[in-house]
């Protein structure tokens, strides 16, 4: 899979900016890269969990601590 | 005398469907306890032997991250064991077609394929074969649910349209439903039009919101589609625990990375009647996914 190892290596990084900025949440277009990234929220919340997507697979869904994931401390298992 | 024999076999066929049907939460669980034994004790060839028992019960299956029809084939295929050779290996193209803008990458996947003669275009012609036996409607109904799913969700929340947009979801569920059944990855696939990105889990958990009138029913009509392997137990877990969350309420089957779990003999009970392996079996299959990836 020699996608996914160019793709891990920008995990930590992506998810980090994605904390920063809820543009590089899913939402882009695909093709622009291999990651796909869903935010999961309800009109009770902005933001109250996130689920991750790589390349078409869901591999991890997370609460967020506070109400605004980008100011969030989640921890990352 | 053959009019009896006809009325047997008839008889047979149904039974076979119903248990077929009743049974995925059982199939399931018998994934996850031989997965158990080959991802924490280690045991390939005994896991190999019971998944080759299972598949002669059961049709060909993927689970989510655990693979298990592809995981028998690759570990059979690393142990020179039999797997049923190109046989099986057209019966694995339907499960890795709904993501195959992603799985054609996998090389050793393809090389298995090779291997036995199946070149990358009878795949490729097989991966549209595929595409076509979708339901066209289902796929344009969903390409514009999905794409309503995120339209004012992400990068900005405009919360009215957005509640809106997923009551027309709910609607196009309901439709669904009774018309159609549900909307699985066999029948609307997992890429649609113009590469919209359709994540089961995700609208499901859109489906849980407190304006949803219709979440009782969707409770437990979805709960219907996993037994009858329709539905994943990831999606429904998706929607009963954000429900379980937005009323203050702990979680159900606590698929959430971070969840804060008190009681976990409870909760591992509670994945096993939908199918889902425990709490310590997914952070296993979590985090080998995740060194695959690495």
């Amino acid at each position: 899979m020699k996608k996914l190892t160019g793709m891990k290596k920008r995990f930590s990084s992506l998810e980090n900016k994605r904390l920063k900025s809820l543009d590089s949440i899913f939402g882009g277009s695909p093709g622009f890269t291999n990651d796909f990234w869903s935010q999961s929220s309800i009109s009770q919340w902005n933001c109250s969990d996130i689920d991750t997507y790589v390349d078409g697979v869901h591999v991890q869904r997370q609460e967020c601590l506070t109400d605004d994931c980008a100011d969030s401390t989640i921890i990352t298992k | 005398m053959i009019k009896n024999l006809f009325f047997f076999i008839s008889l047979l066929i149904f039974f076979s469907c119903q248990i077929k049907k009743q049974n995925h939460i059982n199939y399931l669980n018998k994934v996850n306890d031989i997965d158990n034994i080959y991802r924490l004790k280690n045991d390939t060839l005994t896991t190999i032997e019971k998944y080759r028992k299972l598949f002669k019960k059961y049709p060909p299956h993927n689970s989510h991250l655990i693979n298990e029809f592809q995981t028998y084939i690759t570990l059979s295929d690393k142990r020179n064991e039999n797997f049923g050779g190109k046989e099986s290996l057209y019966k694995l193209i339907p499960l890795i077609a709904p993501n195959w803008k992603y799985n054609k990458y996998d090389k050793y996947l393809i090389s298995i394929f090779k291997k036995y003669d199946i070149d990358s275009i009878e795949l490729e012609n097989r991966i549209t074969t595929w595409k076509k036996s979708l339901n066209k409607k289902l796929v344009d109904s969903f390409s514009i649910a999905f794409f309503r799913n995120q339209e004012f969700r992400t990068p900005k929340y405009i919360e009215k349209l957005q509640t809106i947009n997923d009551k027309k979801n709910s609607e196009l569920f309901l439709w669904t439903f009774n018309n159609f059944g549900f909307p699985s990855v066999n029948t609307i696939g997992l890429w649609g039009n113009n590469d919209i990105f359709m994540p089961m889990g995700n609208i499901l958990n859109h489906m849980a919101g407190l304006d949803n009138k219709d979440y009782n029913y969707f409770k437990e009509k979805i709960y219907e589609y996993v037994k009858q392997g329709e539905c994943t137990p990831e999606d429904y877990a998706e929607m009963i625990d954000k429900r379980a969350f937005i009323e203050g309420k702990e979680c159900v089957y606590c698929n959430v990375s971070n969840s804060n779990i008190k009681d976990s003999l409870q909760i591992n009970k509670n994945r096993r009647d939908i199918g889902l392996p425990s709490l310590k079996h997914s952070r296993k299959i979590n985090s080998d996914y995740l060194k695959k990836l690495k």
